[in-house]
């Protein structure tokens, strides 16, 4: 009974120490609210996909897309919807602009800006290790 | 010999060295027209193509009319010239835009033949943008953007002409954008 209590007792010890070693060895993990801008009828919008649905208020939401028409048109586009409720949207038919949007993943950062016209005039995006993925 | 004879004989050797040395002169003169670095001849030198054919020896009226040739060809080399240099630093661009502009024509074209010719589609399009700017007017007015409203305009958009499209979106996006008008849905606006 006493080596079998012995036993557990190692046993936790060892899961109690590699589990800490597993924190002590987890890379940079970040977050950020999505964050909408405007300046008139232009401004920029920025935040990460994984962060807006993790750990945004009801309000925040963020995305990119494309719209293809069988005229041959193509239109890329992005939107973006901050806590505090401020929506901005922006599109474009730039196709290097459209190539960058085309690359935005399920777990991007994102970034862009917009004209008076309400046209895309910068987009960026990344993927980045500390950019938290989506939860369910 | 008499005195005479020494004379006449002086006088007759006289005569030929003169005629030689004249006839010396004229060659080297004739010689140096031809070679030598004239005028006529820099010109012919600077002057590309004709000039540079031309046959070495040659009176100066024959000269001059071969250096108002190159003189003549030059000048219309270095404008074929400057214009091929011109096309070549613009060429490419230009052509593409006309291959571009052309293309887009061509398909433009071969969209309202398959669509029932220019005219049927020109309809098309007046009746879709007008159906996008109801749509739109009706969104500024309640300054609310519903996913029928984007519904409507998604398909108004695919049968407009790109100039009506920029027109219509550029009242919306800026509308909402600056808050006048309110998506009442999540996702994309039209």
């Amino acid at each position: 009974m006493r080596a079998v209590r012995k036993h557990i007792v190692a046993l936790a010890v060892v899961a109690a120490v590699g589990g800490a070693g597993a924190v002590a060895h987890a890379g940079l993990k970040s977050s950020r609210p999505t964050t909408v801008s405007k300046s008139g009828a232009s401004g920029w919008a920025d935040g990460i996909l994984g962060s807006a649905r993790n750990g945004g208020g009801a309000y925040e939401y963020l995305a990119c897309g494309l719209q293809s028409y069988s005229t041959g048109d193509l239109f890329g586009f992005c939107y973006a919807n901050d806590a505090a409720g401020q929506f901005a949207y922006c599109y474009t038919d730039a196709p290097t602009m459209i190539e960058a949007i085309q690359s935005v993943s399920g777990d991007s950062a994102v970034y862009f800006e917009w004209n008076g016209n309400g046209e895309c005039t910068m987009f960026s995006m990344g993927n980045g290790s500390m950019d938290p993925p989506k939860l369910p | 010999m008499s005195d005479r004879g020494i004379q006449r004989s002086s006088r007759a050797r006289a005569i030929a060295v003169g005629v030689g040395v004249a006839v010396i002169a004229a060659a080297g003169f004739t010689a140096g027209r031809a070679s030598g670095p004239d005028r006529g001849a820099e010109a012919v030198a600077r002057a590309p193509s004709a000039a540079r054919r031309a046959p070495p020896s040659l009176s100066a009226i024959e000269l001059g009319a071969t250096v108002r040739v190159a003189a003549r060809d030059a000048v219309r080399d270095a404008l074929a010239e400057r214009a091929a240099g011109s096309e070549g630093a613009t060429g490419p661009e230009v052509a593409a835009g006309s291959e571009g502009a052309a293309a887009a024509r061509a398909d433009e074209e071969a969209r309202d033949e398959a669509e029932g010719g220019p005219e049927e589609r020109s309809a098309e399009r007046a009746a879709a943008a007008r159906k996008g700017q109801a749509v739109v007017d009706a969104a500024l007015r309640a300054a609310r953007w519903t996913r029928e409203d984007a519904a409507a305009l998604r398909t108004a958009v695919a049968a407009m002409s790109r100039g009506q499209r920029d027109d219509l979106l550029r009242r919306l996006v800026p509308a909402i954008n600056r808050g006048e008008v309110t998506p009442a849905f999540v996702g994309p606006i039209f």
